[in-house]
Order: structure tokens, then C-alpha cells, then sequence
């Protein structure tokens, strides 16, 4: 199945990426955001806060932002 | 669901008829093919020297052709990572658009649209860094600074930096934000019309202080302290231009030379007329050591010493101009020396 993800870290786009069907929000973390930490993020499915074990739906658009960006 | 907003649909529209016009970004997928070509003359060179068998020159060869081959490996990897993000976006669509719009309202409490400026403003939490407090900011984005990645970034209640006033933040000059790291997202959401991840990056970017490059340091924003007399200092504050030290109107001064600010302490007397001099204005007399301000000097010497040696070179002129000895020249060629200076 097909969700939009999007990452607002470094390069910070938006894909449609494929996923395996029963993907948690916290494995797709770990999958895409390797050696970070979930609570350096903001995490969003479909524009709301998500829980860590949120199963994630067919085109589901789930976001990762990191709560510290340093400006310059 | 939310009832069906008019004002906000029509913004949408203008915002995505906005968005339609812009260019997609530039993609670069560089090679770097002359890379590859040195990459392939070490090779040969490493295959012709192992053959002649020339152990130290092969060991420098193979160590170059490793340190290149890591460098050429990491920037492949960085053109396959581009590869792996979309080279091309569709524009957002009035429905997307509207929907971000809808969805600010669960995100900030205050959240203002103007369909006919075409803006869209919201207000952050307050923020506090380092124990600072900055306030709340007012986040304000255009449609027509869409394609620009233009916006405002504007203090609700400024606590700016005492030296500054238009740095209400330490990333924050003149109402636009340094973006730092957040450049790319900041740009990307943009272009892309995802207003909530817009806002959320710049509101998370506000929340952060970088140490590294502030506008103004925090650790100094509601002023300092005088380095020489521990005074507070509240309006602007003066940099010695030898120690670096800010100091306070009191502590400090002016080199009478050069004109350098000086704290208190980096100013030296001249040890003639008494002046407050920088180091670099002060000259040590040669003969007595002690240091003088140029104008106290006189042919690099001070005035006693200067003084001592003219009456020095004036006995020694008055020694030899008095005639030591008698000379009789009997001849051209000849002159009586006298016995047991040969």
C-alpha cells in the first residue's frame, strides 16, 4: 500500500512510498529515520499527532519534523 | 467535519492558481566525470607500478586511490539519495489547500486569513530560550511570496536585545528568520503548499537557539557586564579593540595615537609626557627601556637618552678633533712612529 510521507528533516520532501500493510508508525520511523530518536520528532498522520503504534492506513500522509532545527 | 468555509475554499483556489505558475526546481545529478577520469590514470599508474615492483611509490599511489575512491563512493551515495526523493511535484491541488488551511485551525489558536492580501498568519505559543522570554511571534506567509519562500516572522510582545532592537530573536533580524538548517524544508513545504509543515518548521526553528550563530548571543541579550568595573552595562556597549572585552562608557578610551578604543587597562602612560597610549603606540627606548608615545621620542631614543648621547658624540668629536701626538713627516712616504707600536 501507498502512504505519503513526508520528511521536514534536512532535505524535508514529500513521497509516496510504499509500505507494507500493517507498518506501525514506529516502524516506518525506524525504517526512514535510522539512528533517530522518535522523541526528537514531531510525528503527524494525517495532520494529527500519532500514537507510536498507530497502524498505519492506505493512503495515510504521515510527517516527521524534528523538534529542534537550528536556525543561523 | 467542519462546516464548509467559503472565505477559505477561495483562498485556496487563489493560493493554488499561485502555485500553478511556479517552475519546478532545478534537479543536479553531477557525476563529477573528471573525478572519475584521475580515478582511472591512478589505477593504470598503481598496475604499472606494481609490475615494476617499486613497494613505496605503489603504497603512496594506493593510499591516494583509496582517500579518492571514499570520496567519489559518498558523493554517489548523495546522487542515489536524490534519486530516491521525487525529481519532480505535482502542484497542490485547491482541495489539498484548503484542506492545510482548515487544519491550522487545530494546530494554533490564533490563526488569521486574508483573501484579499492573500496571507495567511498564525501565532506561536510564547517562547522562552535559555530562560529568556521572547514572547509569542506572528508567522506570516503570502501566496504571492509562495514561489519566493518569502515570509515574516514578526514579535507579538518584543523583548528584542538590548544593543538591538530590530533582533526581537537570535535568529530573527528585521522580521525575517536566519533559516539555517531549516532552509530546504522551509522551501520545500512551500513550493509544495504543505502550509502545516511550513509553519511547523519555522515555529520548531523559533523554539531552538544555535549558539553557534545567533545574531545576538543570548548569554548577552539583556545586556552585560563591564569587564573592568563588573558594572551592568544596559545600552551599547564598547569592544576594546586589543582585548576584545566589552567595556562600559566609563572603562572606556581612545589610544591618543591612534585613535583605537582601549579599555582601561590596555591604555599605558608614556613615561614622559604621561599620555594613555595603546601598546602598539608605545616604544621602549633602546637606552633606558622604559616606553614612550611617538611623540616623546626622538630618533627612537627619549629625550634624556637622546640628550646623553649628543654629549657623548660631542666629547668624542672634541677628543678627536685635540692632537693626540705630535707628527713630523720627514718625507712624502715616511712619519715617525713612535717605538713599540709595530
Amino acid at each position: 500500500m501507498k502512504v505519503l510521507y513526508i520528511n521536514n528533516d534536512g532535505a524535508g520532501f514529500a513521497d509516496q512510498i510504499e509500505i507494507e500493510a500493517g507498518t506501525t508508525v514506529s516502524k516506518l520511523f525506524s525504517q526512514r529515520v535510522a539512528g533517530g530518536r522518535a522523541s526528537d520528532y514531531l510525528i503527524r498522520v494525517n495532520r494529527l499527532p500519532a500514537a507510536a503504534d498507530q497502524v498505519l492506513q492506505d493512503g495515510d500522509r504521515i510527517s516527521f519534523t524534528p523538534v529542534k532545527i537550528e536556525g543561523a | 467535519m467542519p462546516a464548509f468555509n467559503r472565505t477559505l475554499w477561495r483562498l485556496a483556489g487563489k493560493l493554488a492558481r499561485r502555485l500553478a505558475l511556479q517552475p519546478q526546481p532545478p534537479v543536479s545529478l553531477d557525476l563529477w566525470p573528471d573525478s572519475f577520469a584521475n580515478l582511472q590514470q591512478l589505477a593504470t599508474r598503481i598496475e604499472k607500478l606494481a609490475g615494476r615492483g617499486w613497494p613505496a611509490a605503489l603504497q603512496a599511489s594506493v593510499k591516494q586511490l583509496r582517500t579518492l575512491l571514499a570520496r567519489n563512493c559518498q558523493h554517489l551515495g548523495e546522487v542515489a539519495e536524490i534519486l530516491n526523493r521525487p525529481l519532480t511535484s505535482d502542484h497542490p491541488t485547491q482541495r489539498f489547500l484548503y484542506e492545510e488551511l482548515l487544519a491550522l485551525a487545530d494546530d494554533y489558536e490564533d490563526v488569521v486569513y486574508d483573501l484579499r492580501a492573500e496571507t495567511i498568519e498564525v501565532t506561536t505559543d510564547p517562547i522562552t530560550l535559555e530562560d529568556i522570554e521572547l514572547g509569542s511571534f506572528r508567522i506570516i506567509v503570502s501566496g504571492k511570496d509562495l514561489g519566493t519562500g518569502l515570509f515574516e516572522v514578526i514579535a507579538v510582545t518584543p523583548n528584542p536585545a538590548v544593543r538591538r532592537s530590530d533582533v526581537t530573536h537570535p535568529h530573527v533580524l528585521d522580521r525575517r528568520l536566519c533559516e539555517g538548517d531549516a532552509s530546504v524544508p522551509i522551501q520545500n513545504a512551500l513550493r509544495d503548499g504543505r502550509l502545516g509543515d511550513f509553519f511547523q518548521v519555522v515555529q520548531q526553528t523559533l523554539r531552538t537557539y544555535n549558539s553557534s550563530s545567533p545574531y545576538i548571543s543570548l548569554s548577552v541579550w539583556t545586556g552585560t557586564n563591564c569587564s573592568i568595573c563588573d558594572d551592568s552595562i544596559s545600552s551599547r556597549a564598547s569592544c576594546c579593540d586589543r582585548c576584545e572585552q566589552e567595556v562600559c562608557d566609563r572603562c572606556h578610551n581612545y589610544c591618543s595615537h591612534c585613535s583605537q578604543v582601549s579599555c582601561d587597562d590596555c591604555l599605558k602612560t608614556c613615561s614622559q609626557c604621561e599620555e594613555r597610549s595603546c601598546p602598539g603606540c608605545l616604544a621602549a627606548c633602546p637606552d633606558c627601556r622604559l616606553k614612550y608615545c611617538p611623540h616623546c621620542l626622538i630618533n627612537q631614543l627619549c629625550e634624556d637618552c637622546h640628550a646623553a648621547r649628543n654629549e657623548e658624540t660631542d666629547n668624542e668629536q672634541l677628543e678627536k678633533a685635540a692632537p693626540l701626538a705630535p707628527v713630523h713627516s720627514d718625507s712624502l712616504c715616511e712619519t715617525d712612529v713612535p717605538a713599540g707600536s709595530r
